[in-house]
C-alpha cells in the first residue's frame, strides 16, 4: 500500500529524512516511532505529497506521489500532528466540507459524521464553531474526518495528543477495525504503549534514517539485552537516553 | 521602560532576523520589494510633482488650490486612518494571541498596551507612509522648501500626524470592550460604518456639489469655492488642518506659525498616547479578557446567510461539485468573519456615498471638455477603488486558508483547481461591483454612448488583471500564520501587490487621459481625429493588462503547485 523508496529530503544543509526505503502492505496496522525532530511528520508530509522529495519516490496504491498526486490522495484518510480545522465553521460544516471533497454521497456522508461523532463523543458539540473546541475536541474532528470517506490509507501523524483515555481506546479500536477491514493504516506517535498494543510492525526512525523495522520480537532481537518491553527497546535502539545520563553525568 | 525596551529589542531581532536569514527567496522578495518601493515612491513623486505644478502655474489661485488639495487629501488620510486603527485594533491588540501569551508573563498592563499599539499604528498607517512621503516631498520641491526641513517634517509632522488617529482608535477600542462588552462588535461596526455613511453623505450634500457650477464658470475659482465650502476639512479642530497650515507655513517662510501648529500635533499625539497608556494600566486586562469573552458562541446558521448560500447546496445546481463545495466553506467563512465583512462594509458604504453624490452633480453639463474631464475623474477614481478592494479581499484569499491549509494540500484537489477556484469567485464578486459602479457613475454623469462603453471596457479589463494579479500575488506570498486579513494584506506581499496594482491603475489613467485628451480635441476644436493615437491606447492598455494578468497568475499558480506545508 505504501511504498517509500530511497526517500530523501533536505532543508538547504539539513538533511530530515535521508534514503529511506519502506513498504507497508495492505490492511498493516504501522507503527512509526522515533525521537522529537527523527523526521516522522516529514516522512509523512512526504507520503502525502505535501513535501518534495529532493530524491528518492512515495508510492501509494499503486500510484507515484509525484505523477498522480490527486489520484492517490483519493484513498488516504489523513491526521496531521496539529488538529488546525477552518475555525469559523462547525464541526459538522468541516466534516461535510471533507465528505465533498472527497466525493461521499450526502446520505452517506451524514450516517458517517454520525457514526463517527457518536462512537468519538463529541455529537453534541458538532453545531459549535471549531473555534470553541479544546484541544481533544479538534483531535476528535480531525480524526473523524479521516475516517468518515472510509480511506483504503489511514496516514495519522501523533493521534492520542489531547485524548482523554475514553476517547483514546475508542481510537485505538477504530484503528484495529480499519486494519482488520483491509485498511493500511500508519501511524506515528510518540505513545509507545499504542504502539505496543496495536502495531503489528513497528519502524523506529532517528536522525532521518530508518535504524530498525519489524514486529516488537524482531525488534527485541536487535537490541543487546534481547528484552524488554517496547520503551526499552526504543531507548536502546535511539540511543538517546545514554546520551542524556552521560551529559547529566549519572 | 526596560521591559518595553527589551520587547521592541525582540520585535527588531525577529525583523532582522528576516532579512538575515541566508535564504535565495527571502533575498529575491526583499530586492523586488526594495526595487518596487521606489519605483512607487518615484512615481508617486512625479505624479504629485505634476499636480502641484500645474497648480502653481496657475498663480495665485493654485497656490490657494494647493493649500486646499493638501488639508483635503490629510483629512481624508485622517479619516481613514481611524478607522484603519480601529478596525486592526480589535485582532492587533485585544483578540491577539500574541497579546495573550503577553498577558501570561509578569509584565505590567502598560508594556503590553503600548507595544500591541505601536504594532496596531504599523500595521495601519503603512500605506499612508508610502503615499504621503512622495506628495510632502513633492510640495515641498514645487514651493521651494530647503533640504534641511524634510527630516523635522516627517519627524514632528507626519509622524505625529499618524500617532494621533492611533491612538483616538485604539481609545474607543479599549472603552468599548471594558464598559461595552455585551453589545455584539458586528452591530458596533454595522453602526459605526452607518453612522459616517450618514454624516459623509450629509455634509457632502449641505456643502458642496452646487458650487460646482463649471458649466457656468469654468473658472478654477470655482473649484476653489467648491473645495473651500468643505469648511469639515480645513477645519482647525482637525490635526489635517494642522499639517497643511505647518506645510505651507514653512513654504512661506512663516516659521512661527509653521512651529506652533507642529507643536499642536506633536503635543496632542503625546497628549493622547499618554492618557491610553494611563488609562491601560486600569483598564486594558478588563477589557482584553471582555473581548475574548465576547467571541461567538453555538453557531446555527442565521438566517440571511442560510438564504444567501442556499442554491450552494441545489442538486440540480449546475456548477462542479468540488466548486460548490469550495465556494460554500469560503463564503459561510466571510459571512462569519467580521474583520471581513466589516472592512467591506465600510469600503461599500463609502462607494455608495460617492455615487449618491454624483446624483448632485449638474446634469445639464454640456461643454464636452469638462463632461470628459468628468468622464476620466470617475474612470480614475473607480481605478484606485478597485485597486484597493483587490489587495484589502482578494490578495489574501489563498492566505485565509491558514493552518488549515493541509486539508486541501491533503485532499484529492488540483492546487490548479483552488487557484482558480479564488480566482474565479473573486473575479465574479470583484467584475460585477465595478460594472455596477461603472454603470451607475456613467448614468448619473450622463455620460456619452461611447465613453460609457469605455468605462464598461476599461473597467471589466481593469477588474479582470487585478483580481489575476492579486489572486496570483497572494500565492506568491502566502502568509498562513494571520488570519486577519487586514494584516496579511498589510504584510510585504501585500504591499508589493499594492504598489503593482496602483502602477497598473495609474498606467490606465494615464491611457485614459491621453484618449480623453484626443476626444476633447476632436470635440471642442474641431481636429481630425487621432486614430493612431486612440489604437495606441487601446492597445497599450490591452497588453498592459494581460501582462498584469498573465505574469502573475502563471507565476502564483508554479508556486502555489510547488508550496509545501
Amino acid at each position: 500500500m505504501i511504498k517509500l523508496t530511497n526517500l530523501t529530503k533536505r532543508y538547504g544543509e539539513k538533511t530530515a529524512v535521508s534514503d529511506l526505503t519502506l513498504a507497508v502492505g495492505r490492511g498493516e496496522l504501522f507503527g512509526f516511532l522515533g525521537p522529537n525532530g527523527a523526521g516522522k511528520t516529514t516522512t509523512i508530509k512526504l507520503i502525502m505529497g505535501m513535501l518534495r522529495p529532493t530524491s528518492g519516490d512515495v508510492e501509494i496504491d499503486g500510484l507515484g506521489m509525484s505523477k498522480s498526486a490527486v489520484e492517490a490522495r483519493r484513498v488516504i484518510g489523513y491526521v496531521p500532528d496539529n488538529p488546525y480545522v477552518y475555525e469559523k465553521l462547525t464541526g459538522r460544516e468541516f466534516l461535510e466540507f471533507i465528505g465533498g471533497v472527497f466525493g461521499m454521497e450526502k446520505q452517506k456522508m451524514e450516517s458517517e459524521i454520525r457514526k463517527y461523532s457518536a462512537r468519538l463523543g463529541m455529537a453534541d458539540y458538532l453545531d459549535y464553531r471549531t473555534e470553541e473546541y479544546s484541544h481533544g475536541m479538534r483531535q476528535k474532528i480531525v480524526l473523524a474526518a479521516a475516517f468518515i470517506h472510509n480511506p483504503k490509507l489511514l496516514v495519522i501523524d501523533e493521534p492520542m495528543v489531547g485524548l482523554d483515555p475514553i476517547s483514546a481506546r475508542v481510537v485505538k479500536d477504530i484503528f484495529v477495525e480499519f486494519s482488520q477491514n483491509g485498511t493500511t493504516v500508519f501511524v506515528s506517535t510518540h505513545t509507545l504503549s499504542l504502539a505496543e498494543e496495536i502495531c503489528s510492525r513497528i519502524g523506529i526512525i532517528n536522525h532521518g534514517r530508518l535504524i530498525a523495522i519489524g514486529s516488537k520480537s524482531d525488534l527485541r532481537r536487535k537490541t543487546s539485552e534481547g528484552g524488554g518491553d517496547l520503551e526499552d527497546i526504543f531507548l536502546q535502539l535511539t540511543g538517546e537516553y545514554k546520551k542524556e545520563e552521560s551529559i547529566l553525568g549519572r | 521602560m526596560m521591559i518595553l525596551g527589551g520587547l521592541l529589542k525582540l520585535r527588531l531581532k525577529v525583523f532582522g532576523g528576516f532579512f538575515n536569514a541566508r535564504s535565495s527567496e527571502r533575498v529575491l522578495k526583499l530586492i523586488i520589494g526594495i526595487a518596487v518601493t521606489i519605483f512607487f515612491l518615484t512615481f508617486g513623486y512625479w505624479f504629485f510633482q505634476y499636480i502641484f505644478s500645474y497648480l502653481k502655474d496657475l498663480g495665485d489661485v493654485g497656490i490657494l488650490l494647493m493649500g486646499r488639495v493638501l488639508s483635503l487629501s490629510f483629512f481624508a488620510v485622517l479619516v481613514l486612518l481611524f478607522i484603519s486603527n480601529l478596525l486592526t485594533g480589535i485582532s492587533t491588540i485585544f483578540n491577539n494571541k500574541e497579546t495573550t501569551e503577553l498577558f501570561s508573563l509578569p509584565l505590567d498592563y502598560r508594556n503590553i498596551f503600548t507595544i500591541k499599539s505601536i504594532d496596531n499604528t504599523l500595521y495601519s498607517s503603512w500605506a499612508f507612509a508610502v503615499l504621503g512621503l512622495p506628495m510632502i516631498i513633492a510640495y515641498g520641491g514645487i514651493v521651494g522648501y530647503n533640504y534641511l526641513f524634510y527630516a523635522p517634517i516627517i519627524l514632528f509632522v507626519f509622524i505625529p500626524f499618524m500617532l494621533i488617529p492611533s491612538a483616538a482608535s485604539v481609545f474607543v477600542l479599549m472603552l468599548y470592550f471594558r464598559f461595552a462588552k455585551n453589545i455584539n462588535p458586528k452591530k458596533i461596526i454595522i453602526l459605526f460604518a452607518a453612522l459616517l455613511s450618514i454624516v459623509i453623505y450629509l455634509y457632502l450634500k449641505h456643502t458642496a456639489p452646487e458650487n460646482l457650477s463649471l458649466y457656468t464658470y469654468q473658472d478654477w475659482r470655482i473649484l476653489n469655492n467648491y473645495l473651500s465650502g468643505m469648511a469639515l476639512s480645513s477645519s482647525m479642530i482637525f490635526p489635517s488642518s494642522w499639517v497643511s497650515n505647518c506645510l505651507q507655513s514653512v513654504a512661506s517662510g512663516n516659521y512661527k506659525d509653521a512651529f506652533i501648529n507642529s507643536f499642536a500635533l506633536f503635543s496632542t499625539a503625546l497628549f493622547f498616547w499618554e492618557i491610553n497608556i494611563i488609562l491601560s494600566k486600569y483598564i486594558f486586562a478588563v477589557g482584553w479578557q471582555n473581548s475574548l469573552a465576547s467571541g461567538s458562541s453555538a453557531e446555527k446558521q442565521p438566517a440571511y446567510t442560510r438564504f444567501l448560500l442556499a442554491p450552494l447546496k441545489w442538486g440540480h445546481n449546475p456548477l462542479p461539485q468540488n466548486f460548490k463545495n469550495m465556494l460554500y466553506k469560503d463564503s459561510v467563512i466571510f459571512f462569519r468573519d467580521g474583520s471581513q465583512w466589516g472592512q467591506f462594509f465600510i469600503l461599500f458604504g463609502l462607494i455608495l456615498v460617492y455615487l449618491f453624490n454624483l446624483r448632485f452633480f449638474p446634469a445639464d453639463l454640456t461643454d464636452p471638455f469638462w463632461k470628459s474631464v468628468v468622464a476620466f475623474a470617475n474612470f480614475a477614481f473607480m481605478g484606485f477603488v478597485l485597486a484597493t478592494l483587490s489587495v484589502r479581499f482578494v490578495f489574501p484569499t489563498i492566505s485565509l486558508e491558514g493552518k488549515s491549509i493541509w486539508t486541501l494540500k491533503s485532499a484529492p484537489l488540483k492546487p490548479a483547481f483552488v487557484f482558480w477556484e479564488k480566482f474565479a469567485v473573486s473575479f465574479l464578486f470583484f467584475s460585477v461591483l465595478a460594472e455596477i459602479l461603472a454603470y451607475i457613475s456613467s448614468a448619473m454623469l450622463g455620460l456619452t454612448p461611447l465613453m460609457r462603453n469605455v468605462n464598461y471596457i476599461g473597467v471589466f479589463l481593469i477588474s479582470l488583471s487585478l483580481t489575476g494579479l492579486s489572486v496570483g500575488m497572494g500565492a506568491v506570498y502566502p502568509d498562513f500564520e494571520k488570519q486577519n486579513p487586514s494584516k496579511i494584506a498589510s504584510g510585504a506581499g501585500g504591499m508589493i501587490t499594492a504598489i503593482l496594482s496602483l502602477i497598473y491603475v495609474c498606467i490606465m489613467v494615464v491611457l485614459a487621459a491621453y484618449m480623453t485628451h484626443i476626444y476633447t480635441q476632436f470635440i471642442t476644436e474641431g481636429e481630425r481625429i487621432n486614430s493612431a493615437g486612440i489604437i495606441f491606447s487601446f492597445a497599450a492598455a490591452g497588453i498592459i493588462s494581460i501582462i498584469t494578468f498573465v505574469v502573475p497568475v502563471f507565476v502564483g499558480l508554479r508556486n502555489f503547485r510547488n508550496l509545501e506545508v
